[in-house]
């Protein structure tokens, strides 16, 4: 059985969450109760077991298309009453099933248990709802702020990973908006903001699924990176800009509709060494640092002057076989911006059918 | 004045920490008593508050602005240890007063009664849990808001900007004189070390002028306000100054690492931009906007001009003049729609 790239992240997200839970439940019981006895610590195992697979149901696999039209507040009230009922559900069935069996006791013999009743009013069980709603919300709001920042930031800026900075090797696509002053000019800026946003959504399934990593929005210019050799595998570097315009081209009848213009991009790949390290202190950001970074923009400049879709340079084409689908021409040698040696650039275009066709 | 605007953003942080502490110190008693018991909201509000009193003195006091540069799970960690000790002395002692008061008996005499020995192999778990996890919460919370940058998790969860809106902004954009020439010279990592140096020292100076970073590209660094923030006490042009001072102050420590003392000019502009939240997997809150084309395009010109300091005249109409600084024009310059251009001096000390 094969799954998606979607669906693989979220069976992922899952078992994470799951564990957590597991986690967060063995530490409670040791905490509440010691750990002279065996039996609490099943309790909370099973209950952490089971919030878990609530919580990644709730998240990832609950049809919630309903809910973007919802307010914040009513999102949050759902959110709340979902967890607060399955919550106390969960342990309050858990105990009580696990009393069952440990004391031999039917079910109408358990709802008149001493023990139980004192378990249940006397203060136990709201703490334990209280912790466990307060670790579902605690997960949560980290899985956010995960998304929010992007691919395995939190996670680089939580462990310290580049408070040291390091040299890595990265593949970098830069893509702009080509006629970004023109589409302005015709729809207003804040037209033009929900615009892009549209398009960034669009092209955001053709890069993870050529496994590109998001690194920042300037302006109208997107960059992509891979690590390199996750860049040259399968071209996943080229296919993706391919895909990508691909992708906004079908979509493009949608585009006139909503904006009555059509986006047009431009691309440049290159690969080098770049540093990678953590900035800031009160604002974090993991960066990147160095001159692949500058020639990359630099190249991305001159799409214009040879009217071409896409730049790579020649570095980057010394690494990857190209695809029988593609084709690569030599531009002029240029000097860039800011630079003293000449560099060799290289258009690449798609062969289509109708191309073949006038080549013929 | 660079002190007591750093004293007065302590205080106003400690306030909110103190209002999050009597909240937490209410939530207790409503879920583990009933109403009936008005000693149990009375030690909630008092260890509540007397909790956070602790907390900000030892956040803003005792670990101060450096320990940002500690890795963030030690910080988190050893703060939480540390508090976590403080609030068990705390609710000991506080529980021995109230109750003692309430039985009639002293502080001590409470202390080694059999009622308080109770209390300490029942309830009082359970209390020192629910602090537990409050104190891991908030001290989790600050530090993420310390990474993501200032207010930009409450826009998270509020998700304030989530239709894009237009917006009066201040933009100031800082750069590193010749730059590309330092990058030369130095190694990638030595250059980065560089930034990153310089990017922490200016940090200080951003928090107390309100300032808010809106991004780091390459060795430029844009500064953002809204217009009411910014023009108050002049903060935004006071950031230009306090930097020039900070570096100025800590010019050895650059010439030790790197063998020069680094500077950097400025350009500031304001306008209206659109500000909206980009994105799908990876989310950016970003401004868009002619004010912030024409910004950059001013601060490329700094370096021609010779100018460490240029203001447009859309800011420049609006800016309060502090005293102790003059505001010269530079000239016109074609590209920018002809614009007349600013730069700001301190003032010479008058001869007497």
């Amino acid at each position: 059985m094969t799954y998606t790239i979607r669906q693989r992240y979220k069976l992922r997200m899952s078992l994470i969450f799951i564990l957590l839970g597991i986690c967060a439940g063995l530490f409670f019981v040791s905490l509440n109760d010691g750990l002279g006895d065996w039996y609490p610590f099943v309790n909370g195992g099973i209950i952490g077991l089971a919030l878990g697979i609530a919580t990644a149901y709730f998240e990832f696999f609950l049809d919630k298309n309903w809910m973007k039209q919802k307010s914040l507040i009513a999102i949050i009230a759902v959110r709340t009453i979902y967890y607060t009922v399955i919550v106390s559900l969960v342990i309050i069935i858990e105990i009580g099933v696990a009393r069952m069996i440990k004391n031999h006791l039917s079910f109408p013999e358990l709802l008149m248990n001493k023990e139980f009743n004192e378990y249940v009013y006397g203060g136990e069980f709201i703490t334990s709802v209280f912790y466990a709603l307060a670790l579902v919300a605690f997960v949560n709001f980290n899985y956010e702020i995960n998304r929010k920042l992007g691919q395995g930031v939190l996670l680089s800026l939580i462990t310290g990973r580049y408070h040291h900075p390091r040299e890595v090797e990265k593949v970098f696509l830069f893509i702009n908006l080509s006629n970004a002053r023109q589409i302005i000019k015709q729809i207003g800026r804040l037209q033009f903001h929900e615009f892009i946003n549209e398009v960034i959504y669009d092209i955001t399934t053709p890069i993870i699924t050529r496994r590109g990593v998001i690194y920042h929005y300037v302006d109208n210019e997107m960059v992509i990176k891979w690590k390199k050799t996750e860049g040259m595998r399968n071209a996943n570097a080229i296919h993706c800009f391919f895909e990508i315009k691909e992708r906004l081209k079908e979509n493009q009848p949608n585009y006139l509709k909503r904006f009555s213009v059509i986006p047009e991009i431009n691309g440049a790949l290159h690969v080098g060494p770049v540093v990678k390290g953590e900035i800031g202190l009160i604002r974090s950001e993991i960066v990147y640092h160095g001159d692949t970074m500058n020639t990359t923009s630099r190249i991305l400049d001159k799409c214009k002057s040879f009217s071409t879709d896409i730049i790579a340079s020649s570095q980057l084409l010394e690494l990857i076989d190209l695809p029988g689908n593609y084709t690569q021409r030599k531009c002029d040698n240029v000097l860039l911006r800011g630079k003293n040696t000449l560099v060799e650039l290289y258009a690449v275009h798609q062969i289509t059918e109708r191309n073949t066709v006038l080549v013929v | 004045m660079k002190s007591s605007l750093l004293l007065k953003r302590k205080l106003q942080s400690s306030g909110l920490i103190i209002l999050v502490g009597l909240c937490f110190g209410l939530i207790y008693p409503l879920f583990a008593d009933d109403f009936t018991d008005k000693i149990a909201f009375l030690n909630g509000i008092l260890i509540g508050f007397f909790g956070a009193v602790l907390l900000s003195i030892g956040e803003y006091f005792i670990f101060g602005f450096d320990t940002r540069k500690w890795s963030f799970i030690p910080l988190v960690l050893v703060k939480t240890a540390l508090y976590f000790i403080m609030f068990s002395i705390l609710i000991v002692t506080v529980m021995c007063f109230t109750r003692g008061k309430e039985n009639q008996m002293g502080f001590w005499e409470y202390f080694y009664s059999p009622q308080f020995d109770e209390f300490i192999h029942g309830e009082f778990s359970t209390i020192l849990i629910y602090c537990l996890i409050v104190l891991f919460a908030i001290n989790f919370t600050r530090q993420i808001n310390r990474k993501i940058g200032h207010g930009v998790l409450v826009r998270f969860i509020l998700g304030k900007y989530h239709k894009p809106r237009e917006e009066q902004r201040i933009f100031a954009f800082f750069d590193i004189k010749q730059s590309t020439h330092i990058a030369e010279n130095l190694s990638p990592i030595q250059f980065h070390k560089l930034l990153y140096e310089f990017f922490n020292d200016i940090s200080l100076c951003i928090l107390i002028t309100k300032g808010e970073i809106y991004r780091y590209v390459g060795d430029e660094i844009v500064v953002t306000w809204q217009m009411k923030d910014g023009i108050k006490h002049s903060n935004c042009i006071r950031l230009f100054f306090y930097m020039k001072q900070q570096l100025e102050e800590l010019s050895e420590k650059y010439v030790k690492l790197f063998g020069f003392k680094p500077d950097f000019h400025a350009a500031y502009h304001c306008g209206k931009v659109i500000r909206g939240e980009l994105g799908d997997i990876k989310s950016q809150f970003v401004y868009h906007g002619e004010a912030l084309f024409l910004g950059h395009k001013m601060e490329k010109a700094c370096s021609y001009l010779g100018c460490d300091l240029i203001i447009s005249s859309a800011l420049a109409s609006d800016l309060p003049i502090p005293p102790e600084y003059v505001m010269k024009p530079i000239g016109k310059l074609l590209n920018f729609h002809k614009e007349l251009l600013y730069t700001m001096e301190e003032k010479q000390p008058v001869m007497a």
